[in-house]
């Protein structure tokens, strides 16, 4: 008896890691479609390639979404689409950008100091200074007409000083193309993903050919087919409506991003941890319903 | 370990307590390095007095100090070269009636070698410390001895990092 509990209990009882979503910080974007406008550059040259950096973070984000087994549908990829024109886009993103970078000198006057021998002695000395800054200015104009902006200047210097090596003006351009990326990463990629461990829980099954079944579910985690994994618990909890199948299946939806499906199901069955988890990715699934984005909801 | 870098780094950007070097071997990257620049023409002083290019280069000079008495120093201008072994310095010949930089080891008179850097307001005035005789230049570039300070020349120090 006791060899069959802990038979089946380390047979179907079954742990492992998941990205799970939560919002990181509001967006300006607006969905579904989105029509990037290259920016106007209002410099002489720039050290980055502010287009082609804005253009990968707009096109990352407008990719389809990944069909794997385990893969988030809603937040991996799709919820926002390139719109073709101006005219049909719910966002036009556009601006400008002015980048400088260069050398400068200047004079210092100075004079010897401390104790000494006669009339202190004037002296000059030139300092360079080394510099890089960047002006970036997104706009977002919605489908509506209004607008709203995020900007960016990052402006970094290095002034020569006596016994210490001047900052070559090329290693001060890398730190402010570093900013600029950091600046716009999070506008695009709002969505935190964060690894955590999810626990299946056993489930008890009477019927003799479902509980063959059941045996698999152990290799579906093991190689991340939540798609069937959830088909396998809604087929059991439809046939002995437990709340473990009810868990089961609630948690398929949350890794595969159909919230409003797995709160539903988690409803009076779940611990604290599941809540907690859940109450953020409500939330993210609601903001995502605010700003207009595609909800590629699954359906087991 | 803050407290040390704070204070190099203040020591770093502090006027310099004395413009002479304290060294033997020129060639030693801690020799405090000027160039002295004429005020009148914009020549920068060396063996070969050049104009002052535009991007901020000439020939550069280094003092080293001796003392006078309690109440004055004197200066020997040495030209600094970043190659060969000669040190060349500044001289009020007296068989030639004429200043120029000669290798150190041919000065007879090592007195002659020695200058008074006079202060006049943020340039200085370089008097000979046997001869009394200023030292100025031609716009051509030639350095000669003058007996009046007002016709001497007065030059900029310029210290380059």
């Amino acid at each position: 008896m006791l060899l069959t509990v802990l038979f089946s209990g380390t047979l179907f009882a079954q742990k492992e890691e998941f990205y799970v979503a939560s919002l990181k910080q509001t967006t300006l974007l607006r969905g579904p479609k989105i029509y990037f406008e290259p920016l106007e550059n209002r410099g002489d040259d720039s050290f980055v390639d502010v287009n082609q950096s804005l253009q990968e973070l707009v096109d990352k984000r407008t990719q389809i979404a990944a069909e794997s087994g385990a893969g988030n549908r809603l937040v991996l990829g799709g919820l926002f689409t390139k719109a073709t024109g101006k005219e049909t886009a719910d966002v036009v993103i556009s601006g400008y950008y002015k980048a400088e970078s260069g050398s400068s000198r200047a004079e210092y006057a100075l004079r010897e100091t401390g104790q000494h021998i006669g009339n202190p002695i004037p002296y000059f000395e030139w300092r360079k200074t080394n510099y890089a800054n960047l002006l970036v200015v997104l706009t977002f104009t919605y489908a509506d007409g209004t607008i709203q902006q995020d900007s960016l200047w990052a402006d970094e210097s290095d002034l020569q000083r006596a016994g210490r090596k001047l900052m070559p003006v090329s290693d001060l351009e890398e730190i402010v193309t570093k900013q600029f990326k950091k600046a716009f990463y999070y506008q695009f990629n709002f969505i935190e993903m964060e690894r955590r461990w999810i626990d299946f829980p056993t489930v008890r099954v009477k019927d003799k050919a479902l509980k063959a079944e059941y045996k698999a579910a152990k290799d579906l985690i093991k190689s991340y087919q939540i798609v069937e994994l959830g088909r396998l618990y809604k087929k059991l909890y439809e046939a002995e409506n437990t709340d473990e199948a009810a868990i089961g299946l609630g948690l398929c939806y949350e890794i595969l991003g159909n919230y409003p499906a797995a709160a539903a199901l988690f409803e009076g069955r779940t611990d604290f941890h599941i809540k907690a988890r859940m109450k953020k990715e409500v939330a993210l699934y609601d903001y995502l319903k605010e700003i207009g984005a595609n909800l590629n909801l699954i359906e087991l | 370990m803050v407290l040390s870098i704070t204070l190099f780094s203040l020591g770093a950007f502090s006027q310099m307590r004395n413009i002479s070097s304290d060294v033997i071997n020129p060639l030693d990257k801690k020799i405090k390095a000027f160039m002295a620049v004429d005020t009148e023409f914009g020549l920068v002083l060396g063996r070969k007095p050049i104009p002052l290019s535009a991007d901020g280069s000439g020939p550069q000079l280094y003092f080293v100090q001796d003392m006078l008495n309690l109440n004055q120093r004197l200066m020997t201008i040495y030209s600094l070269e970043t190659a060969g072994d000669y040190e060349w310095i500044l001289e009020d010949n007296a068989a030639e009636n004429d200043m120029f930089f000669a290798r150190s080891r041919f000065v007879s008179d090592k007195n002659r070698t020695k200058w008074k850097l006079l202060v006049d307001g943020s340039t200085v005035i370089f008097q000979n410390a046997t001869t009394n005789a200023f030292l100025s230049i031609a716009e051509d570039g030639d350095i000669f001895p003058v007996n009046e300070r007002s016709n001497a020349s007065r030059w900029k120090l310029i210290r380059l990092l």
